[in-house]
């Protein structure tokens, strides 16, 4: 049980770095135009996961 | 410059920089705060497009998708979880723990960002992600015949989500093809 708590924890500061990058990476690969369609669209698969 | 046939891109390149050499001429004269943003709307174009730029949008989302059913899927497993351990009172510490690893590395993560190359950056992080989710996994039960911990039913909609998929779905390769493609 407590490995499990453990990895989860691991699992979730690796989950923000992964976040973040896809962030990060929309930011530098887009134009400024299309840049927030993008990343509105890194919280729509964010959100349609748990459904 | 001035032929019938189509363009090939030399004759572009040619009239651009023909162009820019004449802005060149014209912006000697203007103030600083124009010359500085007609020059950033020229640089802003994206360097990836058509197909390999869907491949990059898809292992992107795809990671995306998988944080988001990691951070939610301590919901679901609470019964099997506590089937499989007998420890009610720890419980809420599997749903607090994802969330609270989440924010403790963020600030430094995005340190981190700025300071180093994106792609290892993110590949790091991709395996820290895996190198928990294989810990949760690889959890010793101790009734091995009943219990199954919570990352046993990721990789099973992995798996149901690789036979929908026809490319090859392992975040890892994913990230691996979309950083050699860059």
């Amino acid at each position: 049980m407590n490995a499990l708590i453990i990895g989860r924890v691991i699992a979730g500061a690796g989950g923000s770095g992964i976040y973040l990058g896809s962030l990060q990476y929309y930011v530098v690969m887009t134009e400024e135009k299309e840049r927030g369609f993008y990343m509105s669209l890194i919280g729509v698969f964010w959100a349609s996961a748990p459904s | 410059m001035f032929s019938i046939e189509p363009d090939d891109g030399l004759d572009d390149m040619a009239n651009n920089r023909g162009r820019d050499a004449e802005k060149d001429e014209t912006r000697q004269e203007l103030p600083q705060g124009q010359y500085s943003t007609e020059s950033e709307s020229d640089e802003k174009k994206r360097a990836i497009r058509g197909f390999r730029w869907v491949i990059v949008c898809v292992s992107l989302y795809i990671t995306c998708f998988l944080y988001g059913l990691d951070t939610t899927i301590a919901a679901d497993v609470q019964g099997p979880v506590t089937e499989a351990f007998g420890q009610v009172d720890q419980l809420a510490w599997i749903g607090a723990g994802f969330p609270l690893g989440s924010v403790c590395v963020i600030l430094l993560l995005g340190t981190l960002y700025n300071s180093f190359n994106i792609k290892w950056v993110f590949i790091a992080t991709v395996v820290l992600f895996e190198a928990g989710s294989a810990l949760c996994g690889g959890t010793p039960n101790s009734k091995p015949f009943l219990g199954f911990s919570m990352d046993h039913i990721t990789m099973n909609e992995a798996r149901k989500l690789r036979n929908h998929v026809s490319f090859p779905f392992s975040t890892f390769y994913l990230r691996l093809y979309l950083t050699t493609s860059q």
